[in-house]
């Protein structure tokens, strides 16, 4: 289970939800505020049901209830679940290493 | 043009005394619209079962489960407004329930634009307590372009 990445090899943030019309949509659109926010640019963030998760995902932001059926779909990307849908500090850590160019670690 | 949400599938000042029945008055708001098949309100139901939708600010977003998406005809949302609130999790109760019709990623722009306004604490705090459609319909609405 990978447990760290380093932004340099991240392009893509997934967002990922049960059905992937949701939850995730809500989130997507707060991270991509947040990331704008801190001049963070060239990341991809898009939104994903759980079960159509592409197997070389590098980066994955979840819902806790569905990190388990995450990470055994894809192994090697770094999973950080978050438990609140608005505001979760666990989104403002993502964002805060991408800013800073520091290791993104798994959570939840 | 196709809005994603009209006056027929917004219900102001409703009384809903559990989240199921909350659940099951925005499902019906949706088959009313045309949005989805009348069995897609057990797949809400059942989501709930499993992870609620409440995401803050006294705003829940009920809506089907991967395997219900062939229930939705076209995009589209319900507004169900519950002034003294529903019970959605154990200390937080939901005002704006907002079911969500949705099948395809051409969408996101259209439910980017309604999370916009619910991130919002005093937009969601108006749009849980007007008494005026055109308030909810100014805030919610989107054409739909891919209709």
């Amino acid at each position: 289970m990978a447990d760290t990445i380093h932004p340099s090899k991240v392009s893509t943030i997934i967002i990922v939800c049960e059905a992937g019309v949701g939850s995730s949509v809500i989130v997507v659109n707060q991270t991509k505020k947040k990331l704008r926010k801190a001049n963070v640019e060239g990341y991809k963030v898009i939104h994903k049901s759980a079960r159509m998760v592409p197997e070389d995902a590098q980066l994955i932001i979840c819902h806790k209830g569905l990190s388990k059926m995450v990470r055994k779909r894809v192994p090697d990307a770094v999973v950080v679940a978050f438990t609140m849908f608005l505001n979760d500090p666990a989104i403002d850590r993502v964002v805060s290493a991408l800013a800073n160019g520091t290791e993104i670690h798994a959570e939840g | 043009m196709q809005y994603m949400l009209t006056e027929e599938t917004i219900s102001l000042n409703a009384n809903a005394s559990s989240k199921e029945e909350a659940t099951r008055m925005a499902g019906e708001l949706l088959v009313r619209g045309g949005y989805v098949a009348e069995s897609y309100i057990d797949g809400m139901l059942a989501r709930e079962e499993t992870m609620s939708t409440y995401i803050g600010n006294g705003v829940a977003i009920p809506h089907g489960q991967f395997d219900d998406l062939t229930l939705v005809y076209r995009t589209g949302i319900s507004v169900l407004q519950v002034r003294d609130g529903v019970t959605w999790e154990d200390n937080e109760k939901a005002h704006l329930i907002i079911g969500i019709a949705s099948n395809s990623d051409d969408h996101i722009n259209i439910l980017a634009n309604l999370a916009e306004a619910i991130e919002d604490p005093e937009t969601a705090k108006l749009l849980a307590e007007t008494s005026e459609i055109s308030v909810v319909l100014d805030h919610l609405n989107a054409p739909n372009t891919n209709a």
